[in-house]
């Protein structure tokens, strides 16, 4: 498809945006529960959002979005027109439900290119969209809604009646809660906006400079790349209603539109126009960056008008763009003025129109507005385009008499006044500039670092073979070795994300779960800013999805259970992250009835997995039983949780990342789960060991110790397996080299070195001839080719270039279980 | 360079029919230029446990950790001691970087297609299935190699199966 990249850049936008939208819709549900009733700003947001889906969904063709977006648009409508209508769980069910299906739509449209065979599910959800229209508008529930809807609709009638009625006096809180939560939204939303935008503009830009000099086939394509770009840019703006930004890039693209259709044509005159309004432009995003949340344009309606007398298109108005129906656009007024304007001096002459335009501008000094005009179109642009002196020029001679009032003065004023309003208004924040990079290539970076530090190992050995003990040496390798590490850093940060987008996607969750479970659960999060490197976030999803389903399902009581135990009715389950000596810790933290020690040991006792009564087992120990497979206190099973899978897959994905999991809980107060895994994974401490002339890795964090056994530590089971006795432990031997095959001389326990490992919560005693050395790896795969043999997992180029492998525990020891 | 003459066009038509020859046993075999990435002196193996026993471990190729397969084993050939010819073909396949441990590496030749016949007779040895065809030239007849069928997904699924038994 020609326009895949439109298409690509559109379903990531979108889901970005859904992504941000989501929590706002559970956000004003809270506000209805609490009989509030819809904050009119969020519904507005919700609101663009999906009127400028829809708006590029129908413009790249993609009916089935377009349609979903264009009820549940109409369906937010009749909140807008009524505020007093409380956003009822029964409405977020809908919108949610409307929201997932655009989500599976724009999966459809990525795998696809389009967003076909979807019109089921479209069809579904925009009964139930319409469906929910007419409830709003004042019906009740149809009679083959649910019982539960009808319900719902009910108390949302009733809250109907009460809520203007309703006490003020935590309103303001709850705006102050409700704009924070915004604004923590919206910025995000803004930094996207900004680094895309510029890119945007810096390509129409792109476009503008090479016009000139292709053929005229290549002409046409650029003319349409960048009205594409143009337009893009504007809905963005539009959707995060910036209002002066949309309305100048309209007007650009209105002139562009004209080309295109060969109205007019792009003369050198134009191109130098258009060039300045994309200056202009971007101008705008950069008081934006300064300014945070205004990206006003001085004299921007002048532009805009000008730019469309060249048009002869319509001012944008920025409402229609973004909120139909609405109030008039403030700028609409200007729209006609220049048609008053003196036109017969200039008519006469020999000119295009477009200059004309601009010669009336600069002429007529004896009217404000125009002469505003010209002096932004000076100032507009930070340089003074050749064409507007020459203008000037025109101007000076032929309009001697008229009283001109100098264009310098203005220009500066107006840089006076901007300069004072960025010094009256500090930076509220400024946007961190990045740029987009191809994951592949920042791999193959991340891969030379380590291999660097490699190669700086081996030189380092050599010269020291060489020169000796050389204090000046030394400092010296000191010197390049601190350097190196650092690299490696830098290297590694640039892969790290922060969680922001996991821990929002769990506000929906915590909202589906309580609905599921009919329990009161709010979700907070804190430090959501962390970063953790993009293989952590790919894998920390789902361990996270268990353990909130589990949190709520088992930890968090019901409502009537919290008030008798005295605890607030609503549950509270926190989500944290934190950098904690290089590790990341993602805590989840609930403040339910914690976890019940009797029932575990009493379930791994029946199971088998703890001998004994268990009672000389910790805390730590016991909760730790929890994450075995199969393994479920859960007296039924719920939809929710309750087989016992969960957990397990917890421990097998954090396992994977070379992580732990903490579990602490005291009984009536709630339980933490804390993860906590290493920020990088493809470096790793390694003990070497050797085994005949082969050296292995084994990773440091699986060992528990190393002891010489003897041989009265041996107890031979039937079976020939031996196991060692430690500590009145048994653990089963197992010898390496038969395992590896390699031939050395070290047989018996009472020659080698026991490794005494751990994983699985299983322990084993590996032998080996002898301990080499502790180090820091860098940790590669073993190449597709040969798949993953059993009992290693992967390879590592050793300081003299040797290859030794890695042994991977968790699978050797399954093999011996 | 390779003995191929004259035009650009055809040059690039020729890159299609080059192959490279090497050396197993007595017998010539040739694999399609287009695969190959480099060749390389032997150099130290390590071994990768419950492998087959053709898959002779993983080198060191300046950092980047390939695995090895030696063809003599492949192809149910007596084993043979690497002595200074010995050398590993590198190819790229399917993402993957392997290398061919060969008694020792010939020529790049030119094999027009008209000179090739299909591999119908040939099932007694070893290597039959992997067998793309046979090229005449002046003077001897080459065994060209099928790189997809000799690296290729049923291969690596049996080398799962052997590593799985173990």
């Amino acid at each position: 498809m020609e326009d895949f990249e439109l298409l690509e850049s559109f379903v990531s936008e979108s889901n970005d945006l859904i992504d941000d939208v989501e929590p706002l819709f559970i956000q004003l549900e809270k506000a209805a529960g609490g009989d509030q009733h819809v904050d009119v700003d969020v519904v507005n947001k919700i609101f663009r959002l999906f009127h400028s889906m829809k708006g590029s969904a129908g413009f790249i063709g993609l009916n089935n979005i377009a349609k979903v977006t264009h009820h549940a648009e109409t369906l937010l409508d009749a909140f807008r027109k009524n505020p007093e209508l409380p956003m009822t769980s029964y409405f977020l069910e809908v919108q949610l439900q409307a929201i997932d299906a655009i989500r599976t739509m724009l999966e459809n449209t990525m795998n696809n290119g389009n967003d076909e065979g979807l019109e089921d599910l479209r069809d579904t959800v925009v009964d139930r969209l319409v469906e929910a229209l007419e409830v709003a508008e004042g019906g009740a529930p149809p009679e083959e809604a649910p019982k539960k809807n009808k319900e719902t609709a009910k108390s949302e009638k009733a809250a109907e009646k009460k809520a203007p009625a309703e006490s003020k006096k935590t309103k303001k809180q709850e705006d102050l809660e409700r704009e924070n939560i915004r604004k923590m939204i919206e910025s995000e939303g803004g930094s996207n906006f900004f680094h895309d935008g510029l890119e945007l503009l810096e390509k129409t830009e792109e476009c503008l400079l090479q016009y000139q000099k292709a053929d005229e086939k290549k002409q046409k394509e650029l003319v349409n790349e960048a009205f594409r770009l143009l337009h893009n840019f504007k809905g963005s703006c539009g959707f995060l209603k910036y209002e002066d930004l949309a309305k100048l890039s309209h007007a650009a693209e209105s002139i562009l539109e004209c080309v295109k259709s060969g109205k007019i044509e792009l003369d050198e005159q134009t191109l130098e126009i258009l060039l300045q309004a994309v200056d202009t432009l971007t101008e705008g995003m950069n008081v934006l960056t300064q300014n945070g949340n205004s990206a006003e344009i001085p004299n921007c309606e002048l532009m805009v008008e000008f730019l469309n007398d060249i048009s002869g298109a319509t001012p944008l108005n920025i409402d229609e763009l973004a909120l139909p129906d609405e109030q008039e656009a403030p700028a609409a007024t200007s729209e006609q003025k220049s048609e008053d304007q003196p036109q017969a001096d200039f008519d006469d002459m020999d000119l295009p129109d477009d200059v004309k335009a601009l010669l009336m501008a600069e002429e007529s000094g004896s009217d404000e507005e125009d002469d505003d005009k010209a002096s932004f179109l000076t100032a507009g642009g930070s340089k003074q385009s050749p064409m507007v002196a020459e203008i000037r020029k025109i101007d000076k001679s032929s309009q001697e008499q008229k009283d001109v009032i100098p264009a310098k003065p203005l220009v500066k004023t107006n840089n006076d006044e901007m300069k004072k309003a960025a010094a009256a208004q500090p930076p509220q924040k400024e946007f961190a500039q990045t740029i987009r990079v191809d994951l592949k290539r920042l791999d193959k970076l991340i891969n030379l670092v380590g291999e660097l530090v490699i190669a700086e190992s081996m030189v380092f050995r050599v010269l020291t073979e060489l020169l000796g003990n050389d204090n000046d040496l030394e400092r010296k390798i000191h010197h390049l070795q601190r350097v190196s590490s650092e690299l490696q850093d830098v290297a590694m940060s640039v892969r790290m994300i922060p969680l922001s987008a996991t821990f929002k996607k769990m506000i929906r969750l915590i909202h589906d779960l309580s609905k599921k479970s009919s329990k009161k659960v709010d979700m907070k999060l804190i430090g959501e800013d962390t970063e953790v490197d993009k293989n952590v976030i790919e894998q920390i999803n789902d361990p996270l999805v268990h353990i909130i389903r589990n949190s709520v399902d088992h930890g968090i009581e019901t409502a009537e259970e919290r008030i008798a135990a005295g605890k607030p009715e609503t549950g509270m389950i926190t989500l944290e992250a934190k950098h904690e000596g290089g590790e990341v810790w993602i805590s989840i933290i609930d403040d339910g009835h914690g976890l019940n020690r009797d029932k575990i040991l009493g379930k791994a006792i029946e199971r088998g997995l703890v001998s004994g009564d268990g009672s000389e087992m910790t805390d730590d120990d016991v909760f730790q039983l929890i994450f075995e497979p199969g393994f479920s206190t859960a007296d039924k099973v719920t939809d929710i949780s309750g087989r016992g899978v969960g957990m397990d897959v917890v421990k097998k994905n954090i396992e994977k990342l070379n992580g732990r999991i903490k579990v602490r809980s005291k009984a009536g107060h709630g339980t933490t789960i804390s993860l906590r895994i290493p920020l990088t994974l493809a470096i790793i401490d390694g003990m070497l060991v050797k085994i005949g002339d082969s050296l292995f890795t084994v990773p440091l964090l699986a060992i528990r110790e190393s002891i010489r056994g003897t041989d009265d530590m041996l107890i031979g089971l039937p079976d020939g397996n031996e196991c060692i006795n430690v500590r009145h432990e048994e653990i089963p031997i197992i010898k390496l080299y038969s395992c590896f095959r390699r031939s050395t001389e070290i047989t018996e326990i009472k020659d080698g070195v026991l490794v005494i490992v751990e994983a699985d919560g299983q322990k084993a005693a590996l032998l080996v001839d002898e301990i080499v050395g502790q180090q820091e790896i860098v940790i590669k795969g073993l190449s597709t080719y040969l798949g993953a043999p059993k009992g290693i997992s992967g390879c590592t180029v050793l300081g003299n270039g040797e290859v030794s492998l890695i042994i991977d525990i968790s699978s050797l020891l399954s093999r011996v279980s | 360079m390779y003995g191929v003459n004259s035009t650009d066009s055809v040059d690039e038509e020729s890159v299609n029919q080059l192959f490279l020859t090497f050396n197993l046993g007595d017998e010539k075999y040739a694999i399609d230029i287009l695969y190959i990435k480099e060749i390389t002196g032997m150099q130290e193996i390590t071994k990768v446990p419950n492998m087959p026993s053709f898959a002779r471990g993983v080198i060191n190729l300046r950092g980047l950790v390939i695995p090895v397969i030696d063809m003599r084993t492949r192809f149910n050939m007596t084993p043979k001691d690497y002595d200074d010819r010995t050398c590993a073909i590198v190819v790229d396949f399917d993402e993957s970087r392997i290398g061919l441990i060969v008694d020792a590496v010939d020529e790049v030749i030119d094999i027009p297609e008209e000179n090739v016949s299909l591999p119908n007779a040939i099932s007694t040895s070893a290597a039959g299935e992997f067998v793309k065809g046979l090229g005449r030239t002046s003077d001897t007849v080459i065994i060209i190699l099928d790189v997809e069928k000799l690296l290729g997904k049923h291969e690596i699924e049996s080398l799962a199966q052997v590593s799985g038994t173990l």
